[in-house]
């Protein structure tokens, strides 16, 4: 019986052997690959690619373009990961009670995730142009021209006015998240606080963001990945600018890659990234689950 | 522990896709009885004349087929990028005198044109013959050429009795006149880092390459240094009317595709850019009325140029299976009925000797004053390394913005310059 259980258990193993090859053809082959090429002075055309060691790791260092890009990458992860969760909690704990028109609510604000990226960054390009943008026509016509700004093009304006754009995107799907957590919180544990007398502020305290934790650490975690990996978003608003303003890493990456023929700095960057990514979401798995049993 | 493995393989998973730089192989365009020629172009304002001239070419040579494909610059650069570093280009590809280009012909990725028949019949001009050169070969030949210049609203300076400048000053008094009578002097598209080149252009061609066309020598070698004070006076010159908000109110906020059209539809006066734009204004407005001239960074006296340049060109790619096809289409190209054809269209120069067509109303003036006096320069980056030139449209972003000092700002781009000179 048992030796019949583990002969189908092999059977079931060998079925993941189709998704692994893929995995390892697209997914570890290319990393290691692009890490090699971090080890190299490759141009990206050239057929030779000369070994050149961690040069292209210390010039990272001395690259003040990649730091001003590191930089802006870091307060545009912690802005984006903190507001696009801060803004799903709410919306969550507004639209929890079940009725007709909260789900028409949740709906409205799920919709914006569905879009591309791309469609997303080319609406609000046009949202934001300075002439004929919605925003400022909407000022505008309101009589508040003297608010109007030039929302992409000024630089203290333009990373906030790109921020805003994942947030509007995203804070929705952080919404549903959070509303799946809600529903696991035994509706018993609200009962009973409030018949010990406990205010709606203590029972959030104490029931339910500890019982949405699981939801705050998923989120939070590919929050962070997400807001680190952006690319399309700056590309098309913005393109890095104006000046440095809004350049980030996969910004510098592509740039490395494609323009300035330096292929293996910008692996170097991409690699330098991922490990950035890497620490980051341990650090975050540390200080969520400090004291909970079976998370690291 | 199931837990922990869990967390991390799907922390991995999304991580990896950060390190990968990879693309495919396609299968070669020939097969049995048909030549397929692929071609990829950045000359989207050109594409429908490419396009017409193509099927003309098929037409006569049914055993070939071209596939054409057109994008703009940047969905362009990341495609050629890649396509390059798989190896795997199309026969035909657009190509310019870019640094990334002459690194890409370095590369052998190009076939070496120097013996071709096309080259050796010795029809094209300088600049198209030399537009793509390496080490003394011939990579890429020039489609047409380019002609940069503020292009003028020839009503709005009638109605406010404005004259063609020819120095500085005389440029400054036109900005200002139409400023005070409520009219947006130039259109800004400095929101895209790229467009600041063809000012740029304007700047150093009055300023450097006019008085000395060894400029470039000079500076490679060593002799001329990006901070010596002819390019702080450029920078600030062009910070002067950026501050006088003869850019209009938003500058940064102006892209290439908005400005088009704001100066199309006359929500300005002057557009500084380049000639490949006159069928896209003929298109979104037929009748506007408008003209050509540098601008004139010069003092009043001193000689004003104007930038001509190779536009963009075509390459064969080295590895290419359908070579002699290729060519054929070359010879086609240039041959004079499709030359014509296609120049009439694109509004663009000529780079075939004793090929010409009547020239848009709107280059008269720079043709009768500058083009046929020789009153030309060339682009200032030529033989900048790869990747500079994008560093200076961020520069000048910046100093425009006054987030960077003029002189920062060069000594930026003087060291960029020499530790990527090869």
């Amino acid at each position: 019986m048992a030796k019949s259980r583990r002969t189908s258990e092999n059977i079931l193993y060998l079925f993941l052997i189709p998704a692994l090859v893929v995995y390892l053809f697209f997914y570890v082959y290319p990393m290691f690959t692009g890490l090699y090429y971090s080890l190299t002075d490759w141009d990206g055309m050239a057929k030779q690619k000369i070994f050149i060691g961690f040069r292209n790791y210390l010039d990272i260092f001395r690259d003040q373009y990649t730091r001003t890009a590191t930089m802006n990458s870091l307060i545009y992860t912690v802005v984006v990961t903190f507001l696009s969760n801060i803004i799903g909690l709410v919306l969550a704990l507004m639209l929890e009670r079940r009725s007709n028109i909260n789900n028409v609510f949740r709906s409205i604000f799920f919709v914006p995730a569905v879009l591309s990226p791309v469609v997303a960054a080319f609406i609000w390009k046009y949202m934001y142009s300075p002439q004929s943008g919605a925003i400022n026509s909407l000022l505008r016509v309101a009589g508040l021209e003297i608010l109007s700004r030039d929302w992409l093009g000024d630089p203290h304006l333009a990373m906030a006015s790109v921020m805003l754009v994942p947030l509007w995107q995203w804070g929705g799907n952080v919404m549903i998240v959070f509303l799946a957590g809600l529903m696991n919180i035994p509706e018993e544990h609200h009962e009973s606080a409030k018949i010990d007398g406990a205010s709606y502020m203590q029972r959030l305290v104490h029931i339910t963001l500890p019982g949405l934790r699981p939801a705050i650490i998923f989120n939070l975690i590919i929050s962070t990945i997400g807001s680190f990996k952006t690319f399309d978003f700056i590309f098309i608003l913005t393109y890095g600018g104006p000046g440095f303003t809004t350049e980030v890493l996969t910004l510098q990456i592509y740039k490395h890659a494609l323009y300035t023929a330096k292929f293996g700095y910008g692996s170097a960057v991409a690699v330098m990234l991922t490990l950035l990514i890497v620490l980051f979401t341990i650090a975050e798995l540390k200080l969520l689950t400090r004291n909970e049993e079976g998370y690291l | 522990m199931l837990k922990k493995v869990s967390i991390l393989l799907l922390v991995a998973m999304l991580v990896m896709g950060n390190a990968v730089f990879a693309a495919g192989k396609k299968d070669a365009g020939t097969s049995i009885g048909t030549t397929t020629l692929t071609m990829l172009d950045l000359n989207p304002e050109g594409a429908p004349f490419v396009s017409a001239l193509n099927k003309s070419f098929m037409e006569k040579n049914p055993d070939i087929t071209i596939e054409y494909e057109a994008m703009n610059s940047r969905q362009y650069d990341q495609r050629i990028q890649a396509l390059a570093a798989s190896g795997d280009l199309p026969d035909i590809c657009t190509t310019q005198m870019f640094p990334q280009y002459k690194q890409m012909a370095a590369n052998d990725l190009f076939m070496d044109l120097t013996g071709t028949s096309i080259m050796k019949s010795g029809i094209f001009d300088d600049i198209a013959a030399t537009c793509l050169v390496k080490d003394g070969k011939v990579y890429g030949v020039t489609w047409n050429h380019l002609a940069v210049g503020a292009f003028y609203n020839t009503d709005m300076f009638e109605k406010y009795n404005l004259k063609v400048p020819v120095n500085w000053d005389e440029f400054l008094k036109v900005c200002e006149t139409l400023k005070t009578n409520g009219i947006t002097p130039i259109v800004s598209d400095l929101g895209d880092g790229w467009c600041s080149m063809y000012i740029l252009n304007n700047a150093a061609g009055n300023l450097i390459y006019g008085a000395n066309p060894k400029y470039d020598e000079e500076l490679l070698a060593g002799k001329r240094k990006l901070t010596d004070p002819v390019w702080q006076e450029i920078f600030e010159k062009i910070k002067y009317i950026y501050d006088q908000g003869y850019y209009g109110k938003n500058p940064m906020g102006g892209k290439y595709e908005q400005s088009l059209s704001d100066f199309a539809n006359g929500q300005g006066a002057m557009h500084i850019i380049g000639t490949w734009v006159i069928p896209v204004f003929d298109q979104l407005n037929p009748s506007l009325k408008y003209s050509l001239f540098p601008v004139p960074f010069n003092k009043k006296g001193a000689e004003t140029y104007i930038t001509l340049e190779g536009e963009l060109g075509m390459s064969i790619a080295a590895n290419s299976k359908n070579k002699d096809a290729a060519l054929e289409y070359f010879e086609y190209f240039f041959s004079e009925g499709p030359y014509k054809e296609y120049l009439n269209g694109k509004k663009g120069f000529s780079a075939v000797k004793g090929i010409n067509v009547a020239f848009h109303p709107s280059v008269s003036y720079i043709v009768d004053n500058y083009l046929s006096k020789g009153k030309t320069t060339p682009y200032f980056s030529r033989n900048w390394p790869a990747g500079m030139d994008a560093l200076l449209f961020k520069v000048f972003q910046e100093v425009m913005m006054g987030t960077k000092s003029i002189p920062a700002a060069l000594e930026e781009l003087e060291t960029y310059l020499r530790t990527n000179l090869k």
